[in-house]
């Protein structure tokens, strides 16, 4: 059996009387796991306990086998990408990734190597003798997870890195996910959109109000959420004559404008959103800025599954640690 | 859009040990120090100082001065060490204290309010060596405006020493400029670093150090004028310095005021500057 790379035991975390994570068992080997769960549930307080950035509460948690807390040696292995950008605008993309990528103990040369190299992988080539204060908003993210894979960590934590992408660059970035996650790193992303997961991995953690509420597979969630309606939000050019080539599509529910450049979809086949609706804006000339989801359909699964597990724990004999709801089937 | 990652592997080779960050975060902080307009300027300021202090000295050196009473060699009344260490106090005034408000007293704010703690805490970087990381840079770059001047100055008087023996004593400015160059450095570059911490607004920060550094000595001249009593130039930074220097090149110290007490009070303040910025940094957690 694999070792595992991060266990956590009975994690709590409270910011006052606020909890962040509570009771939280898990143990996780190489893969990609997917962190889902709607704002405010605790995923990125989960993270930054993982990634040693905070101090558990109650519990412990450990990577690699030790704890991460300001500890050197556990984090020269584990690759953070936070949710919130940090930049020192005045350095170049390069300059920046390589001054990050030194602290994991390579030399200059080697560096700014892995810096070139992981900035190509985002797609960040032309870009990185720029100044990082003139990127957009999804260079500046793929520029966080360049500094995050630049120095081949054996744990990379990746919170939401979708966001602020447009639909080529996911691609890209779910490419390098997937790809490290085959090859033996433990990637652990966390996203409030379960689409976004569904593309990297299988294997997915449902956090609700700091507690973890089900883990297993994807699948079994996917029918759960297929029985709520998808919103999805489409920020555009002429989102009126968008709307127009959406109308007749079998997957579409309703249609409505929130904003002047924006359509939102809502819809029970996200997979055929999400595909079909780049198509048939491309074929119209119309660009299209942002493709997002601010569904809180998700957060009706959660509570789906917060009841299971209430209606499990009433039925079971009450053990110290309540049992899970495996999602798995 | 092509998927280039078909390299990765967990690295294998050998990586410097986590200790060896000190020295890179010493580095990039003095790169960030110096990027600011103002430190380049007042680098290039203190470059001219360099020359300036020399070329007056020099002149005075050799300048004669006529009076009713006959033509008077200024050069022979003239004190080296005084000279010397005269370049302190310009230099601290002027230009230690540019540096410590442009690249110390807004350092830790600057990265609280950038969030630069969840980039530099996710590396393998101990909360002792940011510390080290934001004070180098001051203090490097302060002991550079102190000694600098004061070393090529020296260099000067002893070139154009009447004698060997004057030489000598001459040459013998080096010890006390270096110790009061490394005095200066660290005592400016920890307390404005630790200020830096103590608020994440960046204007705040860099408000209070100029209070911490004026207003104390305003108070202590006032005082000195009225009471005669040098007691209160103890609470101000450049008034201990001041102190500290005049017993380093052991000159008379006005007031009742001695070396030692300076001394300790600056070693005091040095102490709990490192407590408080260790206090503020070494719990730190990553929430907003």
């Amino acid at each position: 059996m694999t070792a595992p790379m991060i266990r956590a035991e009975r994690l709590g975390k409270w910011y006052g009387p606020v909890i962040g994570v509570n009771d939280l068992s898990l143990t996780l080997g190489p893969g990609v796991h997917g962190l889902l769960g709607p704002n405010g549930s605790g995923k990125t307080t989960f993270l930054r306990l993982v990634a040693g950035q905070l101090r558990p509460s109650t519990g412990k948690v450990e990577v690699l086998g030790a704890s991460p807390w300001n500890r050197p040696e556990v984090l020269a292995r584990i690759g953070l990408c936070p949710e919130v950008d940090a930049f020192w605008e005045e350095l170049t993309g390069v300059e920046l990734v390589q001054a990050l990528v030194r602290f994991s103990g390579f030399d200059e040369r080697e560096a700014r190597e892995r810096a070139v190299r992981a900035l190509e992988l985002f797609e960040l080539a032309d870009v990185m003798n720029r100044p990082v204060g003139t990127y957009s908003r999804g260079m500046k993210q793929r520029t966080k997870l360049a500094q995050a894979f630049a120095h081949d960590p054996e744990v990379l934590i990746l919170d939401e890195p979708l966001a602020g992408t447009d639909p080529l660059t996911r691609t890209a970035i779910v490419g390098a996910i997937r790809s490290r996650g085959e090859k033996g790193a433990c990637v652990l992303v966390s996203s409030h959109v379960l689409h976004e997961v569904e593309s990297m991995t299988e294997n997915v953690l449902l956090l609700l109000k700091g507690q973890l509420v089900a883990e297993g597979n994807m699948y079994r969630i996917r029918e759960l959420i297929d029985e709520h309606p998808h919103r999805v939000l489409v920020e555009c050019e002429r989102p009126r004559d968008l709307c127009r080539a959406l109308v007749d599509a079998p997957w579409v529910l309703s249609l409505r404008f929130p904003a002047e450049h924006e359509l939102e979809i809502e819809t029970r086949a996200p997979d055929a959103c999400y595909t079909e609706v780049p198509e048939r804006a491309l074929a119209l000339g119309i660009k299209i800025r942002r493709l997002t989801s601010p569904d809180a359909s998700l957060e009706a699964v959660f509570r789906y599954l917060v009841e299971v597990k209430h209606k499990r724990e009433r039925v079971e004999a009450p053990a110290p640690s309540a049992p899970r709801p495996e999602a798995r089937a | 859009m092509p998927i280039h990652d078909l390299g990765y592997k967990p690295y294998a080779g050998t990586r410097r040990p986590p200790s060896a960050n000190l020295w890179t975060l010493a580095r990039q902080g003095l790169r960030r120090a110096i990027a600011p307009f103002i430190v380049k300027a007042s680098l290039i300021a203190a470059g001219f100082a360099v020359v300036i202090y020399p070329i007056v000295f020099l002149v005075a050196s050799f300048a004669k001065v006529t009076t009713s009473r006959g033509t008077r060699d200024l050069g022979a009344a003239l004190s080296p060490e005084g000279f010397v260490r005269g370049i302190f106090d310009w230099q601290l005034w002027l230009f230690v204290f540019v540096i410590t408000i442009a690249a110390g007293a807004g350092a830790v704010a600057d990265d609280v309010r950038h969030r630069a703690f969840q980039f530099y805490f996710a590396k393998p970087v101990t909360r002792e060596q940011y510390m080290f990381g934001r004070i180098y840079p001051v203090a490097f770059l302060s002991f550079l405006l102190t000694f600098g001047p004061a070393l090529a100055l020296i260099a000067l008087a002893v070139f154009v020493a009447p004698d060997k023996a004057e030489a000598s004593t001459r040459a013998g400015l080096i010890f006390p400029s270096l110790m009061f160059s490394l005095a200066i450095s660290c005592v400016m570059a920890v307390v404005s670093v630790a200020v830096s911490s103590l608020s994440r607004s960046k204007g705040l920060t860099m408000s209070m150090w100029v209070a911490i550094f004026f207003l104390p000595h305003m108070v202590a001249v006032v005082v000195r004028l009225v009471t005669k009593s040098s007691w209160l130039y103890l609470v101000s930074l450049p008034g201990s310095l001041g102190i500290l220097g005049d017993a380093i090149f052991k000159r008379a110290i006005e007031g009742n005021v001695g070396g030692w007490h300076a001394l300790a009070t600056l070693l005091a303040v040095m102490v709990g500057s490192l407590l408080v910025l260790r206090k503020k940094l070494l719990d730190v957690e990553i929430i907003g």
